[in-house]
């Protein structure tokens, strides 16, 4: 029936136009006469129009007028204002990984101390953990090199990105990371475990959504795709793809909209062990979930609409 | 397009384009702003502009730029329409003045509809273009849209 209404309605304003084919205006002619109401309500229907108010005027058109010097001296000033940025960027860039370099070699003096103290399977568990933290600078003796060499082999977690100072797990994580590592060592599941460290090294760590506008997350290579797990605030695990997305998302809501949705990312997963944390992230909230809670049910049907 | 072009499509659409998007946003001051924002943008593609298109790219970057803004002022977004139109009862009251207060009483999309067609004359399949519908949906608006209209002019007037 709506279908009907709808293609009539098309047919009727054709008709008022005077644009129908013999045939067609014959039918809407046939199909008035057995819908009475229909015909007097359309009557008169094509002198129903507006005209424009001819008074109303836009003052400042002399602000919208150009010249080519104007495009010129517009892009000159894009041009410094850019370079300027970068400069900026450069030097936050650098003062943040010298700051990262300072906290690696501290918390790994931190952990030669422990390791002095308890027994023997903490220390070659500390050995491990320096050895995967510290990938790319190793700060150990030849003697624990060897010692690392053969364990590491034996357990071959590989990492395809260099550590990077912002992933910070909290002392809590780091506990966690230990207690894997042992675990490693009593069992032999290799490559469960491995799986388990690589994706605790790779979580990223914000205290709110309104980090992930500017910072540097890193992905985690999936059997079928590349992710991005965050962990925000202490226990809520988030897995995104398609990164670029989600921060421009992210900067074109208002604020409270973004503590609206934390609130929701934060309810969905509670909880968060480091026992079954392989299987959240597997069961993690997704980025197509996330766009339905940024942008509301309600707007997007006045999108739908105007598609 | 040259930059004389661009300034005679100033002189000849500003008009227009502000007309239509005052109409949408009720707001001086918004509707100043959109008119900035899309010559703003022509002004960056000038040179890729075709200038016997400008007026219907005009319309259609304005109307993107109202559609943008009002997503971004609200999430949850609600037409509110007043309840009549308020008739000045004095001898010399204008239909015009009606028929275009009217318009804020249907849906902005019909409105849209209405505006392209009756201010600037768009055919059909034009106005889909800009306010990116098709031809059958943008005449089913502006026949319910004509329909609500002489239904408020009947009450109003009590027009036969």
């Amino acid at each position: 029936m709506s279908n009907e209404l709808y293609n009539i309605e098309e047919l009727l304003l054709d008709y008022l136009d005077g644009k129908l084919e013999k045939n067609e205006k014959a039918f809407v002619e046939r199909y008035l006469a057995n819908h009475p109401e229909l015909a007097e309500e359309i009557a008169g229907l094509e002198d129903i129009k507006v005209s424009p108010q001819y008074e109303l005027k836009y003052e400042h058109k002399h602000k919208l007028r150009r010249t080519k010097e104007f495009k010129l001296a517009v892009y000159a000033k894009w041009a410094i204002a850019a370079s300027g940025a970068l400069m900026i960027g450069a030097l936050i860039w650098l003062s943040v990984e010298n700051a990262g370099l300072k906290r690696d070699f501290a918390s790994l003096q931190n952990k030669e101390i422990i390791q002095k103290k308890d027994s023997k399977s903490l220390q070659h568990a500390d050995v491990q953990n320096q050895a995967i933290v510290s990938a790319e600078k190793p700060l150990v003796t030849e003697k624990k090199a060897n010692k690392n060499r053969q364990s590491y082999n034996q357990n071959t977690v590989v990492k395809k990105r260099p550590y990077k100072s912002h992933i910070n797990p909290n002392p809590g994580m780091q506990t966690a990371l230990a207690q894997i590592v042992n675990t490693k060592e009593t069992s032999k599941k290799k490559n469960s475990n491995s799986e388990d460290v690589k994706t605790l090294i790779s979580l990223a760590r914000v205290e709110s959504l309104e980090e992930l506008k500017y910072k540097e997350i890193p992905e985690l290579k999936t059997e079928s795709s590349w992710e991005n797990p965050v962990l925000i605030g202490e226990s809520t695990v988030v897995v995104f793809t398609e990164m670029e997305h989600v921060k421009s998302l992210i900067e074109s809501i208002i604020p409270f909209e973004l503590a609206r949705v934390e609130a929701k990312l934060k309810s969905k997963l509670r909880d968060v062990t480091t026992e079954n944390i392989k299987d959240k992230l597997k069961n993690a909230f997704q980025f197509n979930k996330l766009k339905e809670a940024l942008v509301p049910s309600s707007v997007q049907e006045n999108l739908t609409s105007l598609q | 397009m040259t930059v004389q072009d661009y300034n005679n499509s100033v002189e000849q659409y500003s008009d227009s384009v502000f007309r239509f998007v005052l109409k949408l946003t009720k707001s001086q001051s918004d509707a100043d702003d959109l008119v900035q924002v899309s010559y703003e943008k022509l002004w960056l593609r000038y040179e890729t502009v075709d200038y016997t298109k400008v007026k219907s790219w005009l319309f259609t970057t304005a109307y993107r730029a109202f559609i943008d803004n009002k997503r971004r002022a609200r999430t949850d977004y609600v037409e509110i329409f007043p309840d009549s139109v308020e008739a000045n009862t004095s001898s010399q009251f204008e239909l015009k003045e009606i028929l275009n207060k009217a318009l804020d009483m249907i849906p902005e999309i019909q409105k849209s509809c209405i505006l392209l067609r009756d201010y600037e004359g768009y055919a059909y399949d034009e106005i889909g273009d800009i306010l990116n519908l098709s031809e059958a949906q943008v005449k089913v608006y502006i026949f319910r849209a004509r329909t609500k209209m002489k239904q408020i002019l009947t009450e109003n007037f009590k027009l036969s």
